[in-house]
């Protein structure tokens, strides 16, 4: 018995050398698409110069198509980045927030509130969580474009990116608005595992000096009243700030006949600006934020601005789809 | 024992009856040449085989196909 | 009643692949734990518990169905029992001429009875699987418009029936008694590897080893998990990284050249055969941690010489039951008896007893086929199959002939080569019917193949529509030629595993951490794959 113990305790840790020494190798040396790194839009992140974020966005497609970074600079002076990925569930929005604090200390972060109403099954979360401590296993489609490199080279995230983890849309597609935002005293409940873990996000930025903010882009299909008032009722119970744009017609006027680019269901560039002008705005007037527009260290930001100013089309190379 | 061996080369030739014990799981004897085997067989031997006795440890050689028919003979 | 819910019972669909994290990291590490911490006497409660507790996670209520079955099977059973003891009884007590008429009295008894048990299970099976397909078709053909039932199909009842009804069988043939112990006919239905996709076991070969399971021992739990990951192999690193490429084909049919369509047909009987064969390793792996030998369903199928050989060989336990339980019976009643007699006068010996056996064989193609799955591709299938090998018989007497005129001796090297790579064709050819969607589907795909077996359109940009690519390939190259160098070896009689097990230890490590490794690198999931559910659990 002992002697079984043994010998399988030993080939166990055999066993985690080899897969340590296998993860290795496949892990993406770089923080870009063609090193291999997975959703290399929101991981952008981790090439950013240390402590130059001053807002971190988090959420699903709605963050990534609402949120424009280069807005907020060209209009405030205030750097922002959105961690959003497709579906996020809540809790990769947590493992975002952990990662990025590992190189930043934003003073905001700002949740998109849909992710808040998708539940996921506990399975789901398991090879997440398996990939986060054995990289091999999230990695490990790298095998066919390994490079000789990648069995030696240390991990070192450099590339910047200009979007800042925003997608460009242009594309118009005019919404349906007759049921939008249709008054109700109906509440939707946000499932129990989410509110666990706007709890953890919450105690985490206040143990990093950071506020979080709950904000919902408009949206005709993903929004209604009854979600707004989960929102709203779990955010004044665990005193969060919460900014539904949805109901902030004047602030944020959204024209769902050329602002959205797929019937209301995601923001264009134009309707994203004006989600950024307001928020933005409102980052300015909290007062946490210098204007570092003219700043020499943030002279990359500018070079970005132009290319953001230019709107051209984009190079989806670096992008997951 | 000769009458079964002939029956048997009859119905599959080029097999080697008599040492094989293996002529169900080596898929030597396919399960319609049992259904002529065994019309021979209740011919032959006069007896009544039950679909119960159809199973491979009374077909995998001559000698458990021999021991079968007499005890069928012996229960009449 | 909060634990219930957090079970969430019923939801647990990813269960059913036993290749899930969901099972192979939690449920069967836990079953493990629990049986092993149970005393021995409670071992088998605790496989019970476990095999229900599995079918109701992932089935929820519809468990009702498995435990009708369980008390409706162990029921009837004691009731056949109990009519053949009083026979018994009754033929011991007579006198010898009496006894042939008063085992015929009983006789007609215990068929009533056997065949109120075996329908009412059929039964359910039938209504439940059957009834749409059943009620479509009949509108069709009349004109009708009744409405289609959506019956939701407990996942296994196509197994789990079949062996309720063997029990049944051989308790009115007298092959095995009737079991007086409730616990140990629902642990025999439900054993929980085997209740997804079987194998469909026989009473007499797991109910006492179910029963009797005893402590895990430590080279039963290591060469259990070996299975297992051997099985993993084929499933993650072959059939899941071909999926794309066989469900992109057989989608979109029509957009193929015929040589394409050709390759899809290849890839996809390479598909369900590491699918199905990998989750029989995982099952028998699952099983032999427990101590328990479960029947093989797969001999190394694509050595078989003929279409007939081929079906003893793949989905065995399927087989043998169709073979014992409709063939024989069929082919020996009374009336196919009288038929051979009379066609062997006419006919002779060979092609006499053909006629009862065409029609017996014609009823097991029959069931198997719609066994598959409620729709004409699959009765069609079957029917390939019938032809194929009631073909095979007759035409047997001439190929001999022909053969001996050519100086062909069928021991002959290249002979047996020529048959192999025959009857895999057939296969190939049988497998892209029952893939197509729907019967219309696999005859255009079949003209295709036919008429216009043209590769030109191969391209790498075709390629990467259907996500796959010349690496994908060259992988699963490599992991069909481990598997069939493996086949070969077990073909000799040699069996890999337990020669392995007979190595040093150096060696034996260094060939798990590199079957360990080489399914972890080159396995199909995570980002960019999707999951693909076992492709016999919805049968």
């Amino acid at each position: 018995m002992r002697k079984h113990i043994l010998s399988s305790v030993a080939f166990l840790l055999i066993l985690a050398v080899l897969l340590a020494a296998a993860s290795y190798v496949v892990l993406p040396k770089n923080n870009t698409k063609k090193a291999g790194m997975h959703t290399p839009q929101a991981n952008g992140i981790l090439g950013e110069p240390e402590n130059t974020i001053d807002v971190l966005f988090l959420g699903n497609s709605e963050s990534y198509c609402g949120f424009v970074p280069m807005e907020i600079w060209k209009e405030q002076g205030i750097t922002s980045y959105v961690c959003g990925s497709s579906l996020q569930r809540l809790y990769q929005s947590e493992q975002y927030l952990r990662s990025a604090f590992r190189k930043q200390s934003p003073k905001v972060v700002i949740l998109e509130t849909l992710a808040v109403f998708t539940d996921y099954g506990r399975t789901e979360v398991l090879p997440d969580i398996a990939g986060e401590w054995i990289p091999i296993l999230r990695y490990h489609d790298r095998w066919k474009s390994l490079r000789a490199e990648d069995w030696y080279e240390p991990v070192r995230y450099t590339h910047v990116r200009g979007d800042k983890g925003y997608h460009t849309f242009h594309e118009i597609k005019a919404a349906d608005t007759t049921d939008y935002m249709k008054p109700t005293e109906e509440t939707h409940r946000v499932p129990s595992k989410n509110i666990r873990h706007i709890q953890n996000m919450q105690e985490f930025c206040q143990e990093h000096g950071a506020q979080l903010v709950l904000v919902s882009i408009p949206s005709t299909t993903n929004w209604t009243q009854a979600e707004h008032n989960g929102i709203a009722a779990m955010a004044q119970s665990m005193g969060i700030t919460y900014l539904d744009l949805n109901l902030m017609r004047d602030e944020v006027p959204i024209d769902w006949e050329v602002d959205t680019q797929d019937k209301g269901d995601h923001l264009n560039i134009t309707g994203a600006r004006k989600v950024s002008d307001f928020i933005g705005q409102w980052l300015a007037e909290t007062g946490l934020f210098e204007d570092k527009r003219s700043w020499e260290a943030y002279s990359q930001w500018n070079q970005f601005l132009q290319e953001y100013l230019e709107d051209k089309e984009v190079d989806r190379s670096d992008f997951d789809k | 024992m000769e009458r079964l061996l002939e029956i048997l080369e009859d119905i599959q030739p080029d097999v080697d009856f008599e040492t094989r014990t293996d002529l169900i799981d080596a898929h030597l004897l396919s399960s319609l040449s049992i259904l002529s085997l065994i019309a021979e067989l209740e011919d032959e031997f006069d007896i009544t085989v039950p679909a119960v006795e159809i199973v491979p440890k009374n077909f995998n050689s001559m000698k458990a196909m021999w021991d079968m028919i007499q005890r069928l003979q012996e229960e009449g | 009643m909060r634990i219930l819910s957090l079970l969430q019972a019923g939801k647990h669909s990813t269960l059913t692949s036993f290749f899930s994290p969901m099972y192979l990291a939690i449920f069967l590490p836990a079953c493990i734990l629990f049986y092993a911490v149970m005393p021995k006497k409670g071992k088998k409660y605790a496989l019970l518990l476990e095999s229900l507790g599995f079918f109701w996670l992932i089935s929820g209520k519809y468990i009702a169905w498995l435990l009708v079955s369980i008390v409706s099977v162990w029921g009837c059973g004691l009731w056949l029992g109990r009519i053949l003891e009083q026979r018994d009884a009754a033929v011991k007590a007579a006198e010898k001429p009496q006894r042939k008429a008063i085992k015929q009295q009983y006789l007609r008894y215990t068929r009533l009875v056997l065949a109120l048990a075996a329908l009412g299970n059929l039964g359910i099976l039938l209504v439940l699987k059957y009834s749409g397909f059943f009620i479509q078709n009949v509108n069709t053909v009349f004109g009708l418009r009744i409405s289609v039932p959506a019956f939701v199909m407990p996942i296994g009842i196509s197994f789990y029936t079949l062996q309720a009804v063997s029990y049944l069988f051989d308790v009115y043939q007298g092959t095995v008694k009737a079991d007086r112990n409730l616990m140990r006919v629902a642990l025999f239905l439900s054993f929980f590897p085997q209740i997804v996709e079987g194998p469909i076991c026989r009473y007499g070969q797991t109910a006492d080893q179910l029963w009797n399971a005893g402590q895990i021992r430590y080279d039963n739990l290591t060469l259990g998990l070996q299975r297992i990951l051997f099985g993993l192999m084929k499933k993650l690193v072959v059939a899941d990284r071909l999926n794309t490429f066989v469900e992109g084909v057989f989608d979109k049919y029509w957009e193929f050249q015929g040589g394409v369509i050709a390759i899809a047909a290849v890839c996809y009987t390479i598909q369900l055969y590491m699918d199905f064969s990998g989750s029989m390793d995982a099952v028998t792996g699952t099983a032999q941690i427990f101590g328990i030998t479960m029947p093989e369903n797969f001999k190394r199928p694509f050595f078989s010489r003929t279409i007939s050989e081929f079906w003893t060989r793949w989905h065995i336990t399927l087989g043998t039951w169709f073979k014992d339980y409709i063939f024989y019976p069929v082919s020996m009643s009374k009336p196919m008896k009288k038929l051979t007699g009379a066609a062997r006068k006419k006919l002779g010996n060979h092609f006499g007893p053909l006629a009862a056996g065409g029609i017996a064989l014609f009823c097991v193609w029959f069931c198997n086929g719609v066994w598959h799955g409620a729709a004409w591709s699959f009765i069609f299938f079957g029917m390939y199959h019938f032809v194929l090998i009631l073909g095979g018989s007759l035409i047997a007497p001439a190929v001999k002939k022909v053969n001996e005129k050519l100086h062909l001796s069928p021991e002959s090297r290249f002979y047996c080569l020529f048959q192999v790579l025959r009857t895999c064709v057939l296969v190939v050819i049988g497998e892209l019917f029952f893939r197509a969607n729907g019967l219309r589907a696999g005859m255009y795909m079949f003209g295709r193949m036919v008429t216009d077996f043209r590769f030109s359109s191969l391209n790498a940009a075709l390629l990467k529509k259907l996500s796959i690519d010349g690496a994908d390939f060259l992988i699963v190259g490599v992991t069909v030629l481990i598997v069939f160098v493996v086949s070969l070896l077990n073909e000799k009689g040699i069996c890999v595993r337990e020669s392995l097990q007979k190595k040093p230890t150096p060696v034996r490590w260094a060939v798990l951490y590199a079957l360990i490794l080489y399914i972890i690198i080159f396995g199909a999931y995570g980002v960019g794959y999707v999951p693909v559910d076992p492709m016999y659990a919805n049968f």
